[in-house]
């Protein structure tokens, strides 16, 4: 799990079957300085975050388990809102 | 994921058998450098398209349904809007 601030969304009308509906955040991975870390990611939200928001993401195969189908094609997603971050 | 532009076709002559009848396209990621990859395309499209690129070996077996099977990024979505 790593955390990151959101930056912007995607809206993606034609999607796979099953991902309709899904919000997509813009994620920028940051450290504990929240200075980028890392290439954007696009992760599904799990717990409506907004733009600003510190979160926390989970990438890979485990990705998909925090939505309500685990069988979702989707490889990064939004699992929690971080209230205070490295300090 | 990852925001990807449609470069063109990746037309293969030979493939592995789970691989048959997939429509390759070749994808360049929009927010990193890197190379060009290829991917299965999902939902139609084509040159110059924004698309949503999901990388995870797992989810494209699932999508598949053929067990298990040499295949990781697949093209999921197709961008209408990025707001950042």
């Amino acid at each position: 799990m790593k955390a990151g601030i959101v930056v912007g969304s995607v809206v993606a009308t034609y999607v796979v079957d099953g991902l309709q509906g899904h919000r997509l955040l813009v994620i920028m991975p940051v450290d504990e300085n929240d200075n980028p870390a890392g290439d954007i990611v696009i992760a599904c939200d799990s717990v409506g975050a907004g733009e600003g928001a510190r979160v926390v993401w989970v990438g890979g195969k485990e990705a998909a388990l925090a939505l309500p189908n685990p069988r979702l094609p989707v490889d990064a997603t939004c699992v929690a809102i971080l209230e205070r971050h490295g300090r | 994921m990852e925001i990807c532009r449609v470069v063109g076709p990746a037309p293969t002559n030979l493939k592995h058998p789970a691989l048959t009848g997939l429509k390759l396209l070749l994808v360049k990621p929009e927010h990193r450098p890197g190379p060009a990859v290829v991917a299965w395309d999902r939902v139609d499209a084509g040159p110059g398209d924004r698309v949503l690129v999901m990388v995870e070996g797992g989810s494209a077996m699932r999508l598949l349904g053929k067990g298990p099977a040499p295949i990781r990024t697949v093209i999921v979505g197709h961008i209408d809007r990025v707001d950042v």
